[in-house]
């Protein structure tokens, strides 16, 4: 009885959905941001700090900051690798890095300050983005 | 006496139940207005007030109650959207939930709300006082409900109308796609120009090119070359058979006579030290390594005729007065060489081998040939002669982003029926909607078509007020006179560089003050012998193979014209400055990207020999405000004092050893 009433029921919502002019309605458009933001899998935010990253940081901290980038063999000594080194300090340890050049913490003088070259909303991305690094799960394909 | 009249029952009932449906009327009315959304919303907002803000900044602060709007004048706007968005200024409440929550970045202080409103960017329904007839949502008949972050960069580009505005991607990739793409060439489109169009000519294409190499181009130019700027026309067979006809015989100009040059001697691999050496991969790429302001050049053998390339080598200007190649100074035993090394070495494997050539064209051929030529407009984009009168042949999109949808076909496909679907499905398949179109198929990706449409939607029909429109200056056309023009002329300095705003942007170095920016000595060897003062930068300058006159020519008029006075400030260049100046230099870490006596980086320019290359006024000015001289450089402001600069100045003016290379 009840396989009745099933196959009843499906024979009505298949001739309901028969019935209807048009196939379920598709937003291609929106589809290719969303597929956009999704293969990054960064925020608006991350993706202008990964800009300026490639400008900025690139040729010397590398693709992912793992610190092998192309001018990297020329610095003694040579610069870190994110992706471990940005744990176990505060964003403001860092912060105070891009904006007066690792000398400002105590380090060499080899990464120059940007303070007075970037804005603070420049900064904020670029921190924003060395976060998203630091997430090996969240750190965008190579 | 008369008897009282008295009125029928059925009139009593009937206004009895006309006043009780008045009543109920205007108690419905009264209650709606009473209960509606906003005023459950400011209710809400004040609870979310206390739990948020201190209690004696509340008391003394007006109440958020009743209506309010932001009206903008001069755009004939009206936004009611911050009777309920009552927090969007206020700090505060940036953890608060929406509707409350503070605005995000710092929008609000570069487009501050009472001047720029809510729904000039965002979109939706301004007037309306509920969340569904705002269009938070799509509303049927709203034209522009809200908008995705992504397609808000459309209203960031009504107004912003530079061609890559700072901060929107989409728009800017779009942008830029539009311009490459030769839309205006069919389309009048605002803000891109006539003179951006880039084809070749084709009224001595008959010389030029292998017959058996039309068809297979304009079969599908992008499968041919996916680089290709053009797209394909989804031409038939027929229509193929007939265009080669006609362009075969276009034969206005002659090439150079190559009959005298013995092609036995001609030595393919002496060619392609030529092609080497004169860098020609600048502008042209061979199997994706290259420039990409030249044709691809990985097939030209089996595109072109060997007699014409030699010719065209020879003098480029002859049938192509518009071309961005340079008249290279080359013997014929060079341009012999490197035209075997192009057409012996640089074949396509798979073409079929050529059939025997026609010497007699069908009038009618040609003709029929014509007709597909003005049919597809190809005089668009390769400007012809005798067809300079004839129109844009796709409609004008000085208003696209007004269209309205219900006037898009979207010839039944299952797609939600938005202008921004249109248009992104029209730019990707122009066949799939209708009416059928002559559109050609451009192949773009999905995310450059999406690109495009967020830039086609920034085009708005309404005049918006000069006040509010932001837009770079048209480039006044530079053509300098006299014998340093005809030099500038020869060798396309302006392909690559800018001078005045006009010219090219592979050079990275615009020469308006080139002269107070390097020693006219130091010009002269270089324009004679270009070679990279970076080591990661890869060098570009074309070999000219100047004559020491043009050479001198060159440089002296660079240094006499090309000045800015304020770098030509003498400096006291003493010992002691340059000593404190190099303590400067390591302590400052400038050696992690400048190389000095061999040793450093490779970020910067080589400063080894500057007191033989730079001038030091401007290495001065440099230093102490590089992003004022060049917009986006990687070098940067260090904040320096006066006189560290100078001492700084001292030191790399002090530096007389030339880098060691080798050449």
């Amino acid at each position: 009885m009840k396989l009745i009433l099933a196959a009843l029921g499906s024979a009505i919502l298949v001739a309901g959905c028969g019935g209807s002019t048009r196939p379920a309605e598709t937003e291609p458009l929106m589809d290719v941001f969303r597929k956009h933001a999704q293969g990054e899998g960064l925020t608006r935010r991350q993706t202008n700090g990964k800009t300026l990253f490639g400008h900025y940081c690139v040729t010397c901290h590398a693709d992912a900051g793992q610190g092998d980038g192309q001018n990297a063999y020329n610095l003694i000594p040579p610069p870190p690798d994110f992706r471990t080194s940005l744990k176990g300090h505060p964003e403001s340890y860092w912060r105070q890095i891009i904006e007066g050049g690792s000398s400002a913490v105590g380090r060499s003088p080899l990464c120059p300050p940007f303070g007075r070259t970037l804005t603070a909303k420049q900064v904020d991305a670029l921190l924003d983005y060395l976060g998203a690094l630091a997430k090996p799960a969240a750190s965008p394909a190579r | 006496m008369r008897e009282r009249q008295t009125a029928p029952i059925w009139m009593l009932q009937a206004f009895t139940a006309l006043g009780l449906a008045f009543l109920g009327i205007f108690a419905w009315i009264f209650l709606k207005e009473y209960f509606a959304e906003w005023r459950t919303r400011q209710a809400e907002f004040r609870t979310v007030e206390l739990r948020i803000k201190d209690p004696h900044a509340l008391s003394i602060a007006p109440p958020a109650d009743g209506l309010r709007q932001i009206w903008l004048a001069d755009l004939d706007r009206v936004d009611r959207c911050t009777t309920c968005h009552l927090g969007a200024d206020d700090p505060d409440f940036a953890k608060a939930a929406e509707p409350f929550r503070t605005h995000a970045g710092d929008w609000l202080r570069t487009h501050r709300p009472d001047r720029f409103g809510c729904t000039v960017c965002h979109g939706g329904q301004g007037e309306a006082t509920s969340y569904r007839a705002a269009a938070h949502q799509p509303l049927p008949h709203w034209p522009e409900p809200m908008r995705s972050p992504e397609l808000m960069e459309a209203n960031c580009g009504a107004c912003h109308r530079e061609r890559s505005p700072r901060d929107v991607a989409w728009l800017s990739e779009g942008r830029r796609a539009i311009a490459v793409s030769n839309c205006v060439a069919c389309h009048d489109i605002p803000g891109f120009r006539a003179e951006e169009i880039r084809a070749p000519r084709l009224e001595s294409v008959g010389y030029k090119v292998r017959p058996d190499w039309i068809g297979r181009w304009l079969k599908d130019p992008k499968a041919y070359l996916p680089h290709s700027r053009m797209p394909n026309f989804r031409l038939t067979p027929e229509e193929i058979a007939a265009l080669s006809v006609f362009l075969l015989s276009q034969t206005a100009v002659a090439p150079l006579d190559s009959s005298p040059f013995d092609w036995k001697k001609a030595d393919p691999v002496r060619g392609k030290a030529v092609f080497g050496d004169a860098r020609c991969t600048t502008c042209h790429s061979i199997e994706g390594r290259g420039g990409t302001l030249g044709p691809e050049l990985t097939k030209v053998g089996s595109k072109v005729r060997r007699d014409w390339l030699f010719g065209f080598l020879k003098d480029p200007f002859r049938d192509h007065p518009e071309t961005l190649m340079v008249h290279y100074r080359l013997s014929d035993a060079q341009i012999g060489d490197l035209a075997a090394y192009l057409t012996e070495e640089l074949v396509d494997p798979d073409a079929p081998p050529s059939p025997p050539e026609v010497g007699y064209l069908d009038p009618k051929g040609v003709e029929a040939g014509r007709a597909v030529f003005v049919k597809h407009a190809c005089y668009s984009c390769h400007r012809f002669p005798g067809m300079e009168k004839l129109g844009k042949i796709g409609p004008g999109l000085t208003s696209v982003g007004d269209r309205l949808v219900e006037k898009s076909d979207f010839a039944g496909q299952p797609i939600a029926e938005t202008l921004p679907n249109w248009l992104f499905v029209k730019l990707l398949t122009p066949d799939r909607l209708a009416p059928p179109s002559r559109m050609p198929t451009f192949n773009f990706s999905d995310e450059t078509a999406a690109a495009i449409t967020v830039a086609l939607l920034s085009i708005r029909g309404k005049d918006l007020p000069a006040s509010r429109v932001t837009s770079e200056p048209e480039p006044a056309p530079y053509r300098p006179q006299g014998p340093f023009g005809a030099l500038v002329e020869r060798y396309r300095c302006l392909s690559c560089h800018q001078i005045r705003g006009s010219g090219g942007t592979l050079a990275t170095v615009p020469l308006d003050r080139i002269g107070s920016q390097l020693q006219r000595d130091y010009l002269w060897s270089y324009l004679q012998n270009p070679s990279a003062v970076r080591v990661s930068v890869e060098e570009r300058m074309p070999h000219f193979n100047l004559t020491h006159a043009e050479a001198t020519t060159l440089a002296d008029y660079l240094s006499t014209v090309f000045i800015d006075d304020s770098l030509e400030q003498p400096l006291v260049m003493d010992a002691t400055g340059a000593i404190r100046g190099q303590h400067l230099f390591e302590r400052l870490g400038c050696r992690g990207c400048h190389i000095v006596g061999g040793k450093g980086g490779y970020v910067g320019p080589d400063l080894s020999g500057s007191a033989k290359r730079l001038k030091p006024g401007w290495v001065m000015a440099w230093l102490q405000k590089p992003q004022q001289w060049k917009p986006g450089t990687v070098q940067p402001d260090y904040g320096l004092k006066p006189d560290d600069a100078q001492a700084l100045t001292a030191y790399i003016m002090s530096l007389s050893t030339a880098p060691e290379r080798p050449r």
